[in-house]
């Protein structure tokens, strides 16, 4: 998947830089500019996650989010999506690490869609601009599409038998 | 300082480990090990999502999709919310002055609410980077699910709040 990924990179920085060196070079240089910038909080997340995987007992967190802690497992996963409060670039790169812990994608699902979509602790800001009532609509929406989401995800991999 | 703080976290945690080695202490060990194999994996991922994200943001301009949404875009109008919605950088704290901005130059509220929907789910960067760290079938599997279920969502909510005069605040 990996090799895949350099691939598309690669054609789509040559048709770039073909077309616009210095939209290019501009590009490249963001890009490293913002990776140099998450790198400490990129690393510190990766150590406390390796630190966490190898003190808790690996049998807990299947139970808790694994593969056979059913709906409350979801439930869980969409709880915190819909708490926590983290960029995307932190979110995803973090599914990846539970992912090679065995995972299933529903869970991770669950969890990402709820964090993009329902927002508990931006609710001020939300009130702000649509007045509490929208923005309550909005987001028992977005958690109702995020189960959605997850499911149909569980379904499609087989993750969850219907 | 934030950064410099978590600087030194990372100086504690190279040390603890290399201690974990000098003391044959099998967990820090194990936690060292686990690290290298995440960061090895990360390293093959980041790079190409970052470059990629740029060269979109460079790019593309939201400010010509913009200009298609106003009075009477109708079905078509769907459309660009859609493309303006996986346009957007930043979140809620970008696509809720630009929702007030289409509001204003007089963009249905089915179609404001279907833009903050897609704007939830389907922001090109975002997606960029699940793509590169979860799979693209993964991806696709949720754009395909997340996408109906919004525009529903979204011309449902409109409708109801057409119905009551909604306004929405700057």
């Amino acid at each position: 998947m990996e090799f895949g990924l350099w691939i598309v990179t690669g054609i789509a920085l040559l048709i770039s830089f073909c077309k616009n060196r210095g939209k290019t070079i501009g590009a490249l240089k963001m890009a490293t500019k913002r990776l140099w910038k998450i790198t400490p909080l990129f690393l510190s997340v990766m150590a406390i996650f390796s630190f966490f995987i190898t003190a808790v007992q690996k049998s807990f967190i299947q139970e808790t989010i694994g593969a056979d802690s059913g709906i409350t497992g979801l439930l869980l996963s969409l709880g915190i999506g819909s708490l926590a409060f983290m960029p995307g670039f932190i979110a995803f790169p973090l599914c990846a690490m539970l992912k090679t812990q065995g995972i299933p994608f529903y869970i991770l699902a669950g969890f990402s869609v709820a964090l993009m979509n329902v927002g508990i602790l931006s609710f001020p800001l939300q009130k702000q601009y649509l007045g509490w009532k929208v923005a309550v609509v909005r987001n028992v929406t977005g958690f109702l599409a995020a189960l959605l989401i997850a499911i149909i995800v569980g379904i499609i991999f087989r993750e969850i038998a219907i | 300082m934030k950064r410099k703080l978590l600087w030194y976290f990372l100086l504690l945690c190279v040390l603890l480990v290399l201690l974990a080695y000098c003391f044959n202490n099998s967990s820090g060990i194990a936690s060292g090990k686990q690290f290298f194999s995440i960061f090895w994996n990360m390293v093959k991922i980041l790079p190409c999502a970052f470059i990629l994200i740029a060269l979109f943001e460079k790019w593309c301009h939201r400010d010509t999709v913009v200009k298609h949404l106003g009075d009477n875009c109708g079905i078509t109008g769907y459309f660009w919310a859609l493309l303006l919605g996986s346009m957007t950088i930043g979140g809620l704290f970008v696509a809720f002055p630009l929702a007030y901005t289409l509001h204003r130059k007089g963009a249905s509220l089915k179609i404001i609410f279907s833009f903050l929907g897609f704007a939830g789910v389907c922001r090109i960067p975002m997606t960029l980077f699940e793509a590169s760290f979860l799979g693209v079938q993964f991806t696709i599997i949720r754009l395909a699910t997340a996408i109906p279920i919004m525009l529903i969502a979204g011309i449902l909510m409109g409708k109801f709040l057409e119905k009551r005069n909604y306004c929405i605040e700057e």
